[in-house]
Parts: C-alpha cells; sequence; structure tokens
C-alpha cells in the first residue's frame, strides 16, 4: 500500500487530466456567474489532490496547506450546495465567507428594491442562484468534456460553521471512501477579492468515471 | 461542581480534533477543540484526579460492514470504546471520568430530511450515549441537536468544557 499523499506517474496524470477538465469547467462557470451578478468574476484552480476524508475540512477551507493557519474549522461560512446525480455522483458546494456572498449578490438586490420585509428571502434566493449558475456552469462543462450524465440537483443555501456544512458530502463519502478529492479555488471579482472555495467531491465510482473518461488507464495485454 | 469557561491564554496550546480524530492530553497548557460539529458528535472527558484529557469527534453512528472498520474514531460504536482505552492508558479512570458531548444537529434542514442523510446527527448522539451506557458510564452533560453548528473545548488544566454555538458566545457545559 502507498503512504497517503503519495501517487503513482499515472495517477497523476489523470488527475492532472481532471484539474484541467474542472479548471476549464470553473471559467466557463465563472463567465456565466458574471452575466447574472454584472461584475468580472474570476475562479481558480490552482490545486487539486486526494485528501484523507480526516483533513478534508482543512483541505477544502485551504487551512492544511497554511503554516499558521489563518482561521479554524468553525469560521463562518455561506455554503451555496448541490448535489449530483447521473453517471457522477457527489457533491457540489461553494463556500464564501457570509459578507462576501451577500455582496456579490447586492447590485442585483438593489436594482429590484425588495419591500424590506422580502429583503432577506430575496437575498437568499440570489445566493441559490449564483450556486445554481456556478455548479451548473462545472458540470456541464465536465460533462461535455467526458460526454457523461451530471445532473445538479435543486441548490440550498446555508449559513453556519465551514466544519458543520462541510459535513453533509462527508457523511456520503465516508461510509465508502478513504479518502476524497478537493480543489482548492480563489474567487476574485473586479469589486472586491472575495475569499471563497469550492469542493467538489464526487463518489470514488463517479471519481472513476471522470479519471476514466479523461485519461483511461491502458489495457494491459497478455505478455 | 462549577466548570471555568475556557479563556483561552497566548500560551495554551490549541489541538484541533478533525472529523474522526482524537487527542488524550496531559499537558495544561492544552486546550482541545472540535469545530464546527454539525451532525458529528464531540465526546469530552476529564479526570479531575489524573488530569488526564480526551476529546474526540465522530462522524457516524456505526460501521457498515458489521462493525469492522480501519478507522474506529470516524464511528460512535467503535469511537466510544477506543477514547476510553485510550484514556486508561494514560492514567485515566473510568469511574472519575467527567463526560459531556455535543453535536448531532440536523444540518442544512431540507436536504438532509430526506434519505438516509436525515436523521445522523440524532444517530450519533444515540449511539455515543448508548455505547458509553454500555461501558457503565453516563454523561453529565449534554448539547444535542437543532439546525446550527457547534465547537466544544476542553480545557486540560481545569476540565474546563464549553460549547458554542454558530453565531453565539460559549457557554459551560455542566
Amino acid at each position: 500500500m502507498s503512504a497517503p499523499g503519495l501517487l503513482t506517474m499515472r495517477r497523476a496524470r489523470q488527475l492532472e487530466a481532471v484539474h484541467r477538465a474542472i479548471s476549464l469547467g470553473l471559467h466557463a462557470a465563472a463567465d456565466q456567474l458574471s452575466f447574472f451578478v454584472g461584475q468580472r468574476i474570476t475562479i481558480e484552480a490552482p490545486r487539486l489532490g486526494m485528501c484523507p476524508i480526516e483533513q478534508l475540512v482543512e483541505c477544502a477551507l485551504g487551512i492544511a496547506f497554511e503554516e499558521v493557519p489563518t482561521r479554524t474549522a468553525d469560521a463562518m461560512m455561506t455554503g451555496l450546495y448541490l448535489g449530483m446525480d447521473g453517471d457522477v455522483q457527489g457533491h457540489f458546494l461553494l463556500l464564501l465567507a457570509p459578507n462576501d456572498a451577500r455582496a456579490l449578490v447586492a447590485p442585483l438586490i438593489e436594482e429590484v428594491q425588495p419591500p424590506p420585509e422580502q429583503r432577506e428571502a430575496m437575498i437568499q434566493s440570489a445566493l441559490g442562484e449564483v450556486g445554481n449558475i456556478t455548479a451548473s456552469g462545472l458540470l456541464n462543462a465536465l460533462a461535455d468534456a467526458t460526454k457523461l450524465r451530471i445532473y445538479p440537483s435543486c441548490p440550498a443555501v446555508v449559513t453556519d460553521m465551514a466544519g458543520a456544512i462541510l459535513e453533509l458530502p462527508l457523511l456520503d463519502i465516508a461510509m465508502v471512501a478513504e479518502e476524497a478529492l478537493y480543489i482548492e479555488t480563489s474567487i476574485t471579482t473586479a469589486g472586491f477579492s472575495a475569499t471563497g472555495s469550492v469542493a467538489l467531491i464526487p463518489h470514488p465510482t463517479g471519481l472513476e468515471m471522470l479519471v476514466q473518461a479523461l485519461a483511461p488507464t491502458p489495457k494491459r495485454g497478455k505478455r | 461542581m462549577t466548570l471555568l469557561t475556557a479563556h483561552l491564554t497566548p500560551t495554551d496550546t490549541v489541538i484541533a480534533v478533525g472529523i474522526g480524530q482524537f487527542a488524550i492530553s496531559r499537558d495544561p497548557a492544552a486546550v482541545l477543540s472540535a469545530y464546527g460539529l454539525g451532525s458529528c458528535v464531540a465526546i469530552a472527558a476529564w479526570d479531575p484526579h489524573a488530569h488526564v484529557a480526551g476529546l474526540m469527534h465522530v462522524l457516524l453512528p456505526e460501521p457498515a460492514n458489521g462493525g469492522k472498520t480501519e478507522s474506529p474514531a470516524r464511528f460512535a460504536t467503535t469511537g466510544v470504546p477506543l477514547l476510553l482505552r485510550e484514556l486508561e492508558a494514560a492514567g485515566a479512570m473510568r469511574s472519575r471520568l467527567r463526560l459531556v458531548a455535543a453535536g448531532g444537529a440536523q444540518m442544512l434542514g431540507m436536504l438532509s430530511k430526506a434519505g438516509a442523510i436525515g436523521g445522523i446527527g440524532a444517530r450519533n448522539a444515540e449511539l455515543v450515549t448508548s455505547t458509553l451506557r454500555a461501558a457503565g458510564l453516563t454523561l453529565a452533560a449534554t448539547d444535542f441537536g437543532g439546525t446550527a453548528g457547534r465547537t466544544l473545548t476542553l480545557v486540560v488544566a481545569t476540565g474546563g468544557m464549553t460549547v458554542r454555538l454558530a453565531g453565539g458566545t460559549p457557554r459551560d457545559l455542566a
């Protein structure tokens, strides 16, 4: 058995192919999101890898890569969550600092000028749409690149401790896997730099579908 | 017994106990913390005589395949006995342990109501409690349920155990 974190050359190449496809998908998602909120948004994914279940929260928050962690897993975050179904089952989560999430949709809300009693519901609804657009942009690009069927569920918006939000995908994955895919992401806008990250956590079988569609393992012939 | 609220000083070493992990400490400068518990449950234990503290952060009620697992701290039924063994190995006595547990919330409301994920928080709380009971132990205090995240903190020097709800301030669990 190889040590955790060590990958075979082939596995590393396969994950690179997944990383490229996800990066392209996130660029597509950022374009659609920019159009929705009316300001330029970029989403970059500088790093992707496999992370032990025990450290997935720290990996998804970026804490695992900091020498001196700048926050703890109980930092308040707004999570925009969608489930994935079809050939690739799993979870999509866009995590944003609560103030950044609200600032992102503020121009939309100002445009509508809702009555005060409807304002909060409208912010939540707009945030759900941000999750929807980002997930759809990413998953459609992945589906196109792999010819797999990937369907996002309806979005859910939750503001809570980051660790508590990330548990939902973990509950599902921890029964069947020892490690999960994580994507380190940065989200920036013209107006401000948002603190955020995207977690795309496919089921182990879904991850294999992605890997085999993007960088198939060559079939071994008889010697 | 009155418990002291966990006041951190700059010299305190905070040990973050992640999902499926546990920590045992006799270091008077250490503070054990399970951050951002949702449906997870953290169990804190302290022996006031031996000054041994332990904290475990379980994710799921029990392993799927007949109770066997490579990651015992991930599950309530396998984690609780492991925590007790490790506390005893560090010099604690079961009969002296002060035990509290927190977590077991229902996260993401409408989503987690459906399917297998619904009710995991309540089941985690139930199995932590019943596994301790089977070992002859009871929880001195609990903070289970609801729909918000929590952080459970244990100060090794004093045995002070506090819980903080998302958006709230720490309060003593006693």
